[in-house]
């Protein structure tokens, strides 16, 4: 395994880390008074999964764009202190 | 070393060997969907996808919602509010369904918008675009069916409005067409046709236009549009790349309608009541407003609007038809004048309506402020297209002929003319007072069209309101003007 693919790898266990940590939360959220929170946190997932098959649908030839994945954390980041505060 | 560079590796590593162990155990290069070029993996190429994914979640979320739904008009807004305030995560549901039933409007006048202008209706994709516009009709029609079914005070009247107009159709036709859709003609009977309207009639036909389309579509493969960006002729299998594109695209447009949903929960209106419906203003849902702008003009009001209802009608066969008139081999929108500046004045048109309808619900429109706002956003739109295409005329003759229609031209004719427009980027004095210039229009059209039906007590008023929205009018144009001068220079002021 070479450097830049263990840097693939990296970012992706990140991400999955991260997917992990908010399903786990959304399981003891109260379905009937935080549905906004659970929306949003879902959304968050779902955003974490396509960067997550964004880094990996490029074949090893490609490069991937730096700034969309630096525009997925940001959003990742607003989306969760949303969940918490709506 | 770049972060995010990967190296070509010479043997197989960790996403080599996922991508197999899924391609073993399910198949996925054997499925029988062709390969695709490269230059699909752009969303542009995913609205239809876009908006079956969204017809998956509608499905989901409306057997969600069958399950306590009661059709009965005592008990269809009641079973309504159980879910949105009583059942976890009701309300959630309840409003993910509502805004993806927006979004896949939105998307399919945007996929319309997208194949009408990238001419994609031609090279034997006609049945292509004739389906196209049908399942545009079934989605519309979901949207009137679903807008019923909560039994709130608003979706009742104008839904109640919208079945008068049957009327207008021949009687024998018009009976026929209310028993199959109102029923009997009393509330419950009417409730339930528009439930298994919604819920059997309407998906049963998507699939089936559905499955037709995408049958065609594997026939004839996706069609190049040469305004939307450099075309890469690498042919890409479905699987993996395709593949992950689409669920990765997926994913962004169920998470943003999510996040919607969240921060903009819906908020039901009243219950129907004969006596409530006298408080409140009739008033469809968005992608109507322009049918019901049109028809609040004084031309079309009481039996006068089956000249409205004529013309819609009419539009929309012309839209249906469109491949079978436009036989011209050029796809490119800059080679295509008439049809780009029709197109974008009904697309100025449909913004516009839906605006004004939305500012004033229940009130007549007199016809000259009909024929002063339509027909001044007609001219108006016509006249910036001249002015473009005349831009681009002008840089044509002064650049090498370009092929517009060849995958491996390295940028499109349209391509060129916007990237003329983008030079405003380095004026931006200029542009801010264009946009001053816009606004000030702006204001001073809407004051004299407001006018208009007073313009006896305020001849003075008005006319300094038509003056300054001429002067106005006039120095954009002259800033147009020189702007094609300067983009004629190539660059210099003139």
């Amino acid at each position: 395994m070479t450097g830049t693919s263990r840097t693939k790898v990296f970012i992706s266990a990140q991400l999955l880390l991260f997917i992990v940590v908010v399903t786990v939360s959304l399981w003891f959220i109260d379905l009937r008074t935080r549905q906004r929170t659970f929306g949003l946190l879902l959304g968050t997932e779902l955003t974490a999964f396509s960067m997550l098959l964004y880094v990996y649908r490029t074949s090893n030839r490609d490069k991937f764009n730096r700034s969309w994945l630096y525009l997925g954390c940001a959003a990742l980041v607003g989306l969760l202190f949303l969940g918490m505060m709506v | 070393m770049r972060l995010f560079e990967v190296n070509t590796l010479s043997d197989k590593d960790f996403y080599d060997k996922i991508v197999d162990w899924f391609d073993v155990h399910f198949g996925f290069t054997k499925a029988p969907l062709k390969s695709v070029p490269e230059y699909v993996l752009n969303p542009v190429y995913w609205l239809g996808a876009l908006m079956v994914a969204a017809f998956v979640l509608q499905a989901v979320t409306g057997f969600f919602q069958l399950i306590y739904y009661v059709p009965s008009p005592d008990q269809a807004y009641s079973s309504t509010t159980f879910v949105i305030n009583s059942v976890p995560l009701g309300r959630l549901i309840e409003t993910l369904h509502l805004y993806t039933a927006y979004a896949i409007i939105l998307l399919a006048f945007m996929h319309l918008a997208r194949n009408y202008f990238g001419s994609v209706h031609k090279e034997r994709r006609e049945l292509m675009w004739v389906t196209g516009v049908l399942m545009m009709f079934v989605v519309m029609g979901f949207g009137v069916t679903g807008y019923l079914l909560p039994w709130t005070v608003i979706s009742k009247s104008a839904t109640d409005v919208a079945i008068g107009f049957l009327n207008f159709l021949p009687s024998q036709l018009s009976t026929v067409a209310r028993f199959l859709i109102a029923g009997t003609g009393s509330d419950a009977s009417e409730l339930q046709r528009f439930l298994h309207l919604h819920t059997v009639l309407l998906p049963g036909a998507l699939i089936g236009l559905l499955v037709l389309k995408i049958y065609m579509y594997e026939v004839h493969g996706p069609c190049y549009v040469p305004a939307y960006g450099k075309g890469r002729s690498q042919i890409i299998p479905w699987f993996p790349r395709v593949f992950l594109y689409s669920f990765m695209i997926f994913s962004v447009f169920i998470a943003s309608l999510l996040v919607v949903s969240s921060l903009f929960p819906l908020n039901l209106p009243p219950e129907f009541t004969p006596g409530a419906a006298g408080n409140y203003v009739v008033q469809p849902d968005w992608y109507l407003l322009c049918l019901y702008q049109i028809l609040k003009f004084a031309a079309f009001e009481g039996p006068d609007a089956v000249f409205g209802l004529v013309a819609v009608g009419v539009f929309f066969i012309f839209l249906i038809l469109l491949p079978f008139y436009d036989r011209s081999t050029k796809r490119d929108p800059g080679s295509r004048p008439v049809f780009v500046t029709v197109g974008a004045i009904v697309i100025a048109e449909f913004i516009t309506l839906v605006v004004w309808g939305y500012l004033t619900p229940g009130q007549v429109i007199s016809n000259l402020q009909a024929v002063a706002v339509t027909g001044g956003i007609a001219l108006g739109v016509a006249a910036v297209s001249w002015l473009i295409f005349r831009a681009r005329k002008h840089s044509l003759s002064t650049q090498p002929a370009a092929v517009p229609d060849n995958p491996h031209q390295s940028s499109s004719l349209v391509a060129n003319s916007l990237r003329s427009l983008l030079r405003l980027r380095g004026y931006g004095k200029f542009t801010a007072l264009f946009i001053l210039l816009l606004a000030v229009a702006s204001v001073f059209l809407s004051a004299s069209v407001n006018m208009m039906p007073y313009v006896g007590t305020n001849v003075l008023f008005f006319c300094l309101a038509l003056a300054a929205t001429a002067f106005s009018t006039f120095l954009m144009t002259r800033m147009v003007k020189k702007l094609v001068l300067v983009y004629e220079n190539g660059g210099v002021s003139a």
